[in-house]
Parts: C-alpha cells; sequence; structure tokens
C-alpha cells in the first residue's frame, strides 16, 4: 500500500482534463483522491469496504471491482482447478510409473525432459502451445507438471527405499497393494504441502497463460490494469490472492499435521 | 566435480564469454535495416533479421550478456538481503527469531507476480531503456531473496546450537567477534550455493515477464523480449529460426542446473 500511494500517477485522474464533467463532480473526485493519498484512511476504507464486498471501483474501467471480479473470476477458477488436477494427475502418475518401472534408460528420459521443462518459462509454453491450439488449461497444466513430478518423485524414491516398503516387497506382496498400503500413505503429509506451493505456483502462472492464451479471466484482468495503472484493481487483486494462497498453506499444513498425527 | 558438470559449466563459460564479446562482434544491436525485413539467415545476417530490420545475432548476444549480467548482480543483491534477514534472525534466536522469520511469510505470502505488476504500472510512463533494465532485476532481487533467507536462517540457527559456538564461547569470543568472524564464514558455501541457485531463477523470470511486456523496455534487448517473437504464429511457422533465443534460453538454464548439480540430484 506504501509503495501503491506514493507511486507516480496515484491522485491523478484523467476525468480532470475532460470538459464535459463539471466542476463539483470534479472536486468530488478530488476530495477522494485527498482521502485516498492519506494512507492510514486508505487502509482503513480499503478493509472496510472489503469486509462488506465492496472493493472500490476500477479507474481505467468505470466499473465496480467486485463486479469485474465476478465476471472473470469464474473463467481464472476453472482454468485453476482443471489445470492444477490435470497436472497432478500426469505427474503423479509419471512419478508412480518410474517408481514402479526402474528402467535407467526411461529415468534418464524422465529426467531430462522434466529439466527442459522446468527451463522453460510459463509465457514461453504457452505461446508455443497456442501455436498448436492448445486450451488455457492444457498449457497450465503442462507449466506445472514438471514440478509435481520432480518432488513426488523425489518423495516416491524416498519412500520405496524405506525398509517397510523392502521387508513388504520380501513378503511377496504386489506392487498395487505395497503402494496402496506403504507408499502413498507415507509420501501423503509432504504431497499435500506441495500441493499447496503448486496452487500459489499455479497463481502466478495463470497471469502469462491467460494473457499469451487471451482468455478474459483475472490474471489477463490484472495485467490489463498494470498496462492501463489501475492501481485500486492491482491492490485488491495482489490482496485477494495472497489471502487464498495464506489460506491453502494454512490448510495443507493442518491436514498433513492431521495425516502425520495418525500415522505416528 | 563430474565430468558432465564440468562439460556443463565450460559449455556456460563459452556462452558467457560469447555474450560478452558481442561488445566486439555483434554491436550493432539496434540498427535498424529497413531493406531486409524478416530476413532468413543469410551470410550477412546470420540468424536473420526481425521486424523492423534488426540483426537478431547482435540482438540475441547483447541480450544474453544483459540477461546474465544484470541477473548475477539480482542475485548478489537478493542473496545480501537473505544473509542480512536468515543470519540476523538465525543467530540472534527468540523473539527477535520469531519476528523475522514471520517477516519473511509475509513478504513470502505475497504473490510476486502481482505484486510486480503493481509495481510496474506505478513507474513513469517515460521509463528510458537503461532505467527499465535495472528497475526490472532490482526488483526481481528485492522479491526473490525470501527462500534463500530461510535457508540462511535454518543454516545460522543450526550453527548457534552447535558445538563450536559453545567452543568459541568458552575461548572467551563474544559479540561481533564471535558471529562476524566465527559464525558468518561457516555460511560462506550456503551462500555459494544460494547465489548459484538464484541466477538461473532471475534469468528465467525475466525472460517470462520480458514475453509479457513487462520486462526490459525496447530497443535494448535481452532474453525475455527476444522470445516476444514466439507469439507471432505466421512468424514460427514461416520462420524457425526464431526458436533459436528459446533453445539457447534452454541449453543455458540446463548448464546452470547441471553445474549446480541439480539434475544428479533428481537423476
Amino acid at each position: 500500500m506504501i509503495l501503491v500511494r506514493h507511486g507516480s500517477g496515484f491522485d491523478a485522474d484523467e476525468r480532470d482534463l475532460d470538459p464535459s464533467v463539471g466542476a463539483s463532480t470534479r472536486d468530488a473526485i478530488r476530495d477522494r483522491h485527498r482521502a485516498d493519498g492519506r494512507l492510514l484512511s486508505y487502509a482503513t476504507n480499503l478493509i472496510r469496504g472489503a469486509v462488506h464486498g465492496d472493493f472500490g471501483d476500477s479507474r481505467s474501467l468505470g466499473t465496480p471491482v467486485r463486479e469485474l471480479l465476478a465476471q472473470r473470476g469464474p473463467t481464472t477458477l476453472r482454468i485453476l482447478a482443471t489445470g492444477t488436477a490435470a497436472a497432478w494427475l500426469a505427474g503423479l502418475l509419471w512419478a508412480i510409473s518410474l517408481a514402479i518401472f526402474r528402467a535407467p534408460a526411461l529415468a534418464g528420459a524422465s529426467t531430462m525432459a522434466n529439466a527442459c521443462l522446468l527451463c522453460l518459462p510459463t509465457a514461453a509454453i504457452a505461446a508455443l502451445l497456442l501455436n498448436a491450439n492448445w486450451p488455457a488449461e492444457a498449457v497450465l497444466a503442462v507449466s506445472l507438471v514438471p514440478k509435481v513430478f520432480q518432488v513426488s518423485r523425489g518423495l516416491l524414491l524416498q519412500a520405496v527405499e524405506n525398509n517397510e516398503v523392502l521387508a513388504a516387497r520380501a513378503r511377496g506382496l504386489g506392487t498395487g497393494r505395497i503402494l496402496g498400503c506403504y507408499v502413498l500413505p507415507r509420501v501423503a503429509a509432504p504431497l499435500l504441502a506441495w500441493l499447496a506451493a503448486t496452487t500459489g505456483m499455479a497463481v502466478a502462472a495463470v497471469v502469462p497463460i491467460e494473457v499469451i492464451c487471451d482468455v478474459p479471466g483475472l490474471g489477463q484482468f490484472a495485467w490489463k490494469a498494470a498496462l492501463a495503472r489501475d492501481l485500486p484493481v492491482l491492490v485488491v487483486l495482489t490482496l485477494l490472492v495472497a489471502i487464498v494462497i495464506q489460506f491453502s498453506n494454512g490448510a495443507s499444513a493442518l491436514v498433513a499435521r492431521r495425516l502425520e498425527g495418525q500415522r505416528a | 566435480m563430474k565430468p558432465l558438470r564440468k562439460w556443463a559449466a565450460a559449455l556456460l563459460l563459452l556462452v558467457a564469454a560469447l555474450s560478452l564479446a558481442s561488445y566486439w562482434i555483434a554491436p550493432d544491436y539496434a540498427t535498424q535495416n529497413r531493406d531486409s525485413i524478416q530476413q532468413p539467415p543469410s551470410r550477412q545476417f546470420l540468424l536473420g533479421t526481425d521486424e523492423l530490420g534488426r540483426d537478431n545475432l547482435s540482438r540475441l548476444l547483447t541480450g544474453l550478456r544483459l540477461s546474465l549480467l544484470l541477473a548475477t548482480a539480482g542475485a548478489a543483491c537478493s542473496c545480501v538481503l537473505a544473509l542480512l534477514f536468515g543470519a540476523l534472525s538465525g543467530f540472534a534466536g527468540g523473539l527477535a527469531e520469531t519476528f523475522l522469520l514471520n517477516c519473511i511469510s509475509l513478504v513470502e505470502s505475497v504473490p510476486w507476480l502481482f505484486l510486480f505488476l503493481t509495481v510496474r504500472a506505478m513507474l513513469p510512463l517515460n521509463l528510458s531503456p537503461a532505467a527499465s533494465i535495472w528497475i526490472t532485476f532490482a526488483m526481481l532481487a528485492v522479491l526473490g531473496w525470501t527462500h534463500a533467507a530461510r535457508v540462511f536462517q535454518a543454516a545460522a540457527h543450526q550453527f548457534r546450537n552447535s558445538d563450536a559456538i559453545i567452543y568459541a564461547r568458552s575461548c572467551g569470543i563474544a559479540g561481533w567477534r564471535l558471529w562476524f568472524r566465527q559464525a558468518l564464514p561457516t555460511l560462506r558455501p550456503v551462500s555459494l550455493t544460494q547465489f548459484t541457485i538464484l541466477i538461473p531463477t532471475f534469468v528465467l523470470a525475466e525472460a517470462g515477464l520480458g514475453l509479457l511486456g513487462l520486462g526490459v523496455a525496447e530497443p535494448l534487448p535481452s532474453l525475455g523480449n527476444l522470445l516476444r517473437q514466439l507469439e507471432n504464429r505466421e512468424l514460427v511457422h514461416a520462420n524457425p529460426v526464431v526458436l533459436v533465443p528459446l533453445g539457447v534460453l534452454v541449453v543455458v538454464m540446463l548448464c546452470f542446473r547441471t553445474a549446480c548439480g541439480d539434475l544428479e540430484i533428481t537423476s
């Protein structure tokens, strides 16, 4: 908020230059800007409004931010939910199959492919896949898969080397049963923590994906707001995203602690 | 050092040397040749030209130089910030440690891309290209130190409870001498690791921002704004040479990861 308040153009309004706007309206606008200019009152007004569901008005579009969020939110939520679920499914299946079939050539090829994907910025992945007409959800999944795979593979490799698993294998238990009863419960808690981390990554990745794929979601909205210097929108979006990330981190830590407690 | 890491480090040095040599071998990155717009590779322009007739090779080498140099500078600044917060909280312990850890968590919870968009929105519209490149990497440095700070904090916390500190205290070493001459040098290997991890992270972050038009401003080239040509579907199909900057980025990142030993760990 300090950054926003002291940014250039914070108290500028293009309606000041509009001859059709009357003097009283102009005074009201200036009064409002003056009130926003005081950091403490700006923060208080923002929080008070947010509590009542009022996030202020977009300066560039002249529409309440709440309405804009309601229009664009579902699109982003759909991309986030589908993309993250697909990434986790693909990443976990990839890691599990490597933990079961321990072929060195397959492991090497997977490491190389994963490393190459990790070396690409999300925006570049989006630009490349857009050329092949892939939807935004698939682009998000592709950008998240290497992160899911890398961590889950490391955890699974550690888990399959565990004495319990070795003993189960020696007893002649089937692969599916070993996975379901010994390996997956062991890695569930850290994977859950990583799920929360990937939520944050997905939220960050959705901005370039929506911009490049031209999807009218919150990510594209934030980018357009940045280009239009629409600071109230950006402040609200940043705060909302921070709250979502904190909430997902907190929830995953809680569930992971409970899972660990059950295992102990 | 394993042979693969040696090769990766050597290739990385070669790329860095080539990019530094761009001062002499390809200095005209901004010269517009209006009669040779979007040309395929030729003897005059080895990687062809862009939509303004500028030499792609010159722009690639200069962009690589700017990205690598400024990512290194940004990583150094980030490391200093992380060391300041992390080491201070780890060595101090108690309430100070809790307070500083909470500060780190607070910065960590802010979505960096959204914050970056906010800060970019506040910059003047007539920002010079040189200022844009400094601001981009300075902001990456200011926003990217939290993970490293946690690592420093853990290392410092471990050292605070180690036998070495008890021994140093029993020898009569106390106060700033204890922390500056005994404790801080133990964080040197961690600092080096974090520094080498942060450089490719910043190169990648700049590339992502550049693709969105939020990184380094034209006419200065960077890996990010060179990748913007990927958005032009017709150009990618007609002239696949525009994929070269992406290939170079992947090679540089792979070399960094291999040289840091990251690929060995995963394999």
